[in-house]
């Protein structure tokens, strides 16, 4: 790693005057470190997050804790262990706890944060090495399409194939208005904080086509500081991998369901590790609504609409037969958690 | 003079008397009769609580005063010729002492990885920091990583002093090859049925989880004190006293403990670089101790490799189910090397005429080098599911089969004991399952043949306080040789283990050999025995041996300590001249996926005597799991445009973690072999020969209910892509598709 | 950079009950003017050079002067001269460098040594004995001989240590799930299912 200053702001206020395009907030530090020690970020400053506390008023950014009307508040610098261990996670979003317990390795979730896990960058090989020419670093293609693209996008793949890598951004999406909360400073003479908040699904995930350099809609000089999930109990988070321990996701799918009775009323189903974000499946919610909950045809129907639409590049057609597993399997895991 | 003596030998399964010459002056070999207190049971290794506690120190843990710490700037690629190398930068960054170029203006730069600067610096953060201001400017030149496209007539080519990347006879020499493939042609004339199949194996790199790496410090004496990690302590010796001539007397090799090897740690450099050299060169120059440790891209790079194979094989059967002509024509990559491509199929089973002609096609990649059981897992790979294919020809069970074509006495029993152990014949049976899970079973064979040699010296030395001292300059690189070499004085000395202290990796004490060919303990066993009977002669005489004789004996003998010493001739006669082993393997294949899970294995092993039945089966254990992990998912991957490495960490070369193995359990076969005075043989290698065609044939046999039963995964790693693609043919395939 | 998409306020609105807006809604676009108009106290900003870090490692206390970009495994190998914790991906992808932050487990090769604080840091030097003996789990390792070259062992003796004392109670599927952060080249897996779970009946009787 290149050497660099370090920060330590005990404030948001601090924190987000110091941030900056070379000033880059750390809190678990995993991707940033493996950025920086693959010289793919050579930040000059990092801005510790770990001091700063918790700000009255606004939402917390630490913890889990539950709302009025029963929904989730997760600190951005709640850990993936925290969130996979949370009593309140499992009852109201239990997606989410699963994607966390996928994630990693017991030591990287021991400190790895959900706000980490979300802004993380993909883990293709071409975008981790500065060697290559790559759209994700200002170059001007994209190596991996025509060279080893096993793992990578099946769909929106035109520009750029690199996956989105967050499962816990996969199993957010699917959350009906499941929101992020940023903090920034206020341009002006006041410069006062100010928050706002995002729909995941409205804007937060930036597609190469949009914009190559980033996958988050965040600025160099925003915080992210929160998520808020309303209550989805009957939902769940399912990842294929090649190897069981430590390994990323080949395909994952969340599903949310809405159950009336014995019927789907409606129905949720976010797609990850297939493209360059990760991807609401209308197509696959469609074919569940109305119908029975354990109406194993619709599962099929929902689990083959998921793939609708794919374009597959020369070596990773497989994962095609892997999503449909996966969107059946997790609608299937959703299912068994319905009363 | 040698006396024929005689000597019952064999295995649960058979025994019998052979007459063994016995060199002089060695003892009465342990047969199958000997009555032995300590061999054989399960002894916990005598370094273990030094490794379990972080207190062992490998070479990675050195640390001296004034120490200085070197990085190789290495080539990003693959190019031409080097234009100029510019270190000017480098040399004024702070903290450094000692900058050498190491690739002049004119050589080419045959692949990423490839030596170009060595950077000495105060601290390693200010070594890597001058090595980002080095600089190369180097021709671009053609990029030749894909086996394919380099073996075609007309590619460019990577040694420029060659028209060609393509090298006949990786192994055995080109000579016989078409003569044997005329009469492997004849004979299979006779063949009723006759199948050709292509079968192909990665690139595997060894991934010690110590990487290669030196700490060097030039002596008063104008020698220098080395710690490597090595499975070689007198290859460290002799490559630095030739790398900077000074006497093999005045070069201190290290290797006390050694963080895995599996073949690629010898000498003092990394096949792929000499970085030993470099920082040795450096060490005399700046008169201070140097360190060099690979980093994990590195050891990807240049620490050697696996080479890949494609081997196309036929093999020939008449109805009755005898096996007429089996032939290979193999070609894989050694990267760099002009050799070492290829695959073993040594003959476990009488198939007629064979004949294997071998190729190596030169790569812009990292030198292969040795790694356990050089070119078997890759024969075995093809060998083994071409024996369960002819067997589905055939429509006899794999396991039949096998032992009609299996004339070794010690397979032959684990075939059977194995068989009833693993429940082989329900489980062959049993239908796969209907969901998407399907489960299945294969088997597979190994061979091996080393059973040490001569050569090495061991000392024991009684001290007058009735403690011993056993001593050898070898090393022991996770295989349990420490605790062997104790268990064998103890045995002898009639003392508990705990009793005994062994000295290992060093050069000053008694030449032992590099680990290589799983021949250390069987070499430097018997020398342990030999010399402590010795000791046992001269301090008890003729009284029992027991603690108290063995205490009491001590106090009374001349001087303060007496040492003995044991060499050992080549093998005598032997109940046979190698070892056997077979594995049953059970998987389920997730069908909707592609992936997967082996679900049990059991594998039988002969490695002759046992000595430690509990770090002999934490071998055997280990190279299944080696298996697996090759089997399944390690893959070194190279981009085809640039031929730069593009999964150089542990984390997209994929290797097994604990979740992706079953709990492996193992049957040592003991084999009272005779050999050598201990009856030991090696164990290594052989039990990492078998596992993945075994695995290979399990998925066969799970998806047999899949499609039109066709579905066979005949490349590896199996990854899901291509488990998925053998699925799908074969569910094309039933719906009469192509 | 992207321009900023909208807040989507009413996207996030839209569906949502009655009750839940006084959820996220409620923060939007509140200016938390006062605190960030307070004049801060300068910002302390350390390095790049070396920088007083004050670490607290089996029990004992290190004042050490590093670089703002010297991991933890660094700065306990290179500074302060342990040799259990090893280096082997640099990547946190296998566990070879794992320590123990107040008793949870993390790799050492991915958190700088400025990021511990007060936590105490335990290697696998700190699970033994004051004598230096080994622990009970350390005696396991060796009776079951969970380790070979012994490389990955100090890494993996620790993870199981932190999985234990997060969970006394583990089945083998357990077990391999809290040490899959570990790799072992010469495939020990199987025997240190064996140690932990042997480990864990031993604790339960000792209790």
């Amino acid at each position: 790693m290149k050497p660099f200053s370090y920060a330590r702001p005990t404030t948001a206020a601090d924190v987000l005057k110091l941030l900056s395009p070379t000033a880059r907030p750390k809190a678990g530090g995993n991707d940033l470190l493996d950025l920086a020690k693959r010289g793919v970020s050579t930040p000059a400053t990092l801005v510790d997050l770990s001091r700063i506390s918790v700000q009255e008023g606004g939402p917390r950014f630490d913890g889990v804790t539950v709302a009025e009307g029963g929904q989730l508040e997760i600190g951005a610098r709640v850990t993936l262990a925290q969130i996979a261990a949370s009593a309140d996670v499992l009852r109201i979003f239990p997606a989410l706890a699963d994607a966390a317990a996928a994630a990693a390795t017991p030591q990287i979730r021991n400190v790895a944060t959900l706000g980490g896990n979300l802004l993380q960058r993909p883990r293709c090989a071409y975008f981790r090495d500065p060697f290559f020419d790559c759209l994700k670093r200002g170059g001007t293609s994209c190596p991996a399409r025509d060279g080893v693209h096993d793992e990578m996008a099946i769909f929106g793949n035109a520009k750029c194939c690199a996956t989105h890598p967050s499962n816990l951004a996969t199993a957010l999406l699917a959350a009906p208005q499941a929101g992020l909360a940023t903090i920034t400073v206020e341009i002006g003479a006041k410069g006062g904080l100010v928050w706002r908040t995002v729909e995941l699904s409205d804007g937060f995930f930036v597609r190469p086509e949009d914009d190559p350099l980033i996958e988050a809609a965040i600025a160099p000089g925003e915080l992210l500081w929160a998520a808020f999930v309303p209550a989805a109990p009957v939902s769940a988070y399912v990842e294929i991998n090649q190897k069981q321990s430590y390994d990323w996701a080949s395909v994952a799918c969340a599903v949310v369901l809405d159950v009336e009775g014995d019927k789907i009323a409606d129905a949720r189903i976010a797609l990850g590790a297939v493209a360059p974000v990760p991807l609401l499946s209308e197509p696959a919610a469609a074919a569940l609504r109305g119908k029975g909950l354990r109406d194993t045809a619709a599962w099929d129907a929902a689990a083959a609409a998921a793939t609708q639409g794919a374009t597959p590049l020369a070596r990773n057609g497989h994962k095609v037969r892997q999503l449909r597993a996966v969107v059946r399997r997790a609608i299937e895991a959703a299912v068994a958690r319905s009363k | 003079m040698p006396e024929k003596r005689k000597t019952k030998v064999g295995f649960a399964g058979e025994t019998r008397e052979i007459d063994v010459t016995v060199p002089d002056g060695e003892p009465q070999i342990w047969g199958a009769d000997a009555k032995l207190r300590v061999v054989g049971t399960r002894v916990p290794r005598i370094d273990g609580v030094a490794k379990a506690t972080g207190r062992a120190e490998y070479t990675t843990d050195v640390r001296l005063k004034g120490l200085c710490h070197a990085r190789v700037f290495r080539a990003p690629s693959p190019g031409g010729k080097v234009r100029s190398i510019d270190v000017s930068a480098a040399e004024k960054a702070p903290g450094v002492v000692y900058v050498r170029v190491m690739r002049q203006p004119g050589q080419p730069v045959l692949m990423e990885g490839q030596d170009l600067a060595i950077v000495v610096a105060e601290t390693p953060d200010q070594a890597e920091d001058a090595i980002r201001l080095c600089k190369a400017d180097i021709e671009s030149g053609p990029v030749i990583v894909d086996v394919e496209t380099a073996k075609e007539s007309g590619s460019p080519t990577v040694h420029a002093s060659s028209d060609s990347n393509v090298r006949r006879g990786g192994r055995g020499g080109a000579g016989n090859a078409d003569a044997a493939f005329a009469k492997a042609d004849e004979a299979m004339k006779r063949a009723d049925i006759v199948l050709e199949r292509t079968y192909r194996t990665q690139v595997q790199t060894h991934s010690a989880l110590e990487p290669h790496g030196v700490v060097i410090r030039p002596d008063e004496d104008g020698g220098v004190t080395v710690w490597c990690s090595t499975q070689g302590t007198f290859s460290v010796r002799d490559g630095l006293s030739g790398a900077l001539k000074i006497d093999q007397s005045k070069v201190h090799a290290i290797a006390e403990h050694v963080g895995g090897g599996f073949g690629a740690k010898f000498g003092v450099n990394a096949h792929g670089s000499s970085f030993g050299n470099e920082a040795a060169r450096a060490a005399m120059s700046l008169k201070r101790p140097v360190r060099c440790i690979l980093d994990r891209r590195e050891e990807h790079l240049v620490g050697g490799n696996r080479p890949s194979s494609v081997q196309q094989v036929r093999i020939g059967a008449t109805k009755a189910g005898e096996v007429v002509a089996y032939t290979a024509r193999i070609y894989g990559t050694a990267g760099i090397s002009e050799g070492g491509a290829g695959a073993s199929n040594p003959m476990i089973y009488g198939l007629g005429a064979t004949a294997k002609d071998e190729f190596t096609v030169v790569t812009q990649a990292g030198p292969s080098t040795a790694f356990r059981a050089p070119g078997h897992p890759q024969g075995s790979f093809a060998l083994e599911q071409a024996i369960d294919e002819m067997a589905a020809a055939l429509d006899t069970d794999p396991l039949e089969f096998r032992l009609r074509l299996d004339k070794n006495p010690v397979r032959r029993w684990q075939y059977q004991e194995g068989a009833k152990r693993f429940g082989w014949a329900e489980k062959r049976k049993r239908a796969n399952g209907k969901g998407p899970f399907r489960r299945g079973v294969g088997m597979g064979s190994a061979v091996w043949y080393n059973g040490g040699g001569p050569g090495a010296t061991v000392s024991v030395t009684a001290h007058r306080d009735g403690s011993v001292e056993v001593s050898n300059g070898a090393q022991d690189i996770g295989t349990g040789t420490r605790t062997v070499l104790a268990v064998i004085v103890a045995e002898v000395l009639g003392l508990d283990v705990a009793d005994v202290k062994v000295n290992l990796g060093r050069s000053e004490l008694p030449f032992g050999p590099g680990s290589g060919g799983s021949t250390t303990a069987a070499s430097i066993g018997p020398c342990a025995r030999n010399a402590a009977e010795a000791a046992r002669s001269a301090v008890l005489g003729e009284a029992k041996p027991s603690k108290a004789a063995w205490k009491s004996a001590c106090a009374k003998m001349e001087g303060e300590s007496q040492t003995f010493t044991g060499g050992r001739g080549p093998a005598y006669e032997r109940y046979q001249g190698q070892t056997a082993g077979c594995q049953f393997v059970e998987v389920e294949v997730d069908t909707d996926t592609g992936v997967v899970r082996v679900v049990k294995v059991l594998a039988m092993q002969d490695c002759g005597r046992v000595i430690d039945a509990l770090t002999a089966e934490s071998q055997v254990i280990g190279a299944v799991i080696g298996g697996i992990s090759w089997a399944l998912f390690e893959d070194r991957v190279m981009d085809p445009k640039t031929g730069r490495l593009l999964n150089g960490d542990l984390e997209a070369y994929r290797i097994a973690g604990p979740r992706d193995v079953p709990d492996v359990e193992v049957m040592m076969t003991d084999v009272a072999n005779a050999g050598n005075s201990v009856g030991m043989m090696g164990l290594g290698e052989p039990p990492a020969i078998p596992t993945a065609g075994a695995i290979a044939n399990a998925i066969a046999h799970a998806l047999s209910g899949v499609g039109d039963g066709s579905a066979r995964v005949r490349e590896a790693p199996m990854t899901p892509a291509r488990v998925i693609a053998a699925i799908e043919a074969a569910e094309r395939a039933a719906k009469g598709g192509k | 950079m992207t321009e900023r998409r909208g807040v989507s306020r009413r996207g996030f609105l839209k569906g949502l009950g009655a009750a839940a807006v006084t959820g996220p809604v409620g923060f939007a676009g509140i200016a938390m003017a006062a605190k960030a108009d307070e004049e801060a106290a300068a910002v302390p900003v350390l390095g790049p050079g070396a920088t007083p870090v004050r670490l607290k490692v089996n029990g004992k206390v290190h004042d050490l002067s590093i670089e703002p970009r010297v991991t933890l495994l660094d700065a306990l190998r290179d500074t302060i001269g342990l040799t259990g914790p090893k280096e082997v991906c640099d990547r946190g992808a296998c566990g070879g460098c794992t320590v123990l932050l107040d008793g949870m487990a993390v790799c050492g090769c991915m958190m700088l040594a400025i990021d511990v604080g007060d936590r105490e840091v335990t290697t696998v030097e700190g699970l033994c004995g004051p004598d230096g003996a080994p622990s009970d789990l350390q005696q396991q390792f060796v009776a079951k001989d969970a380790l070979q070259c012994g490389y990955c062992t100090c890494g993996m003796v620790t993870a199981a240590e932190g999985l234990l004392r997060s969970k006394p109670v583990l089945s083998p599927d357990e077990v391999r799930a809290g040490i899959s952060g570990n790799l072992c080249r010469c495939g020990t897996y199987t025997r240190i299912v064996e140690a932990v779970i042997a480990t864990s009946a031993l604790r339960r009787k000792g209790k």
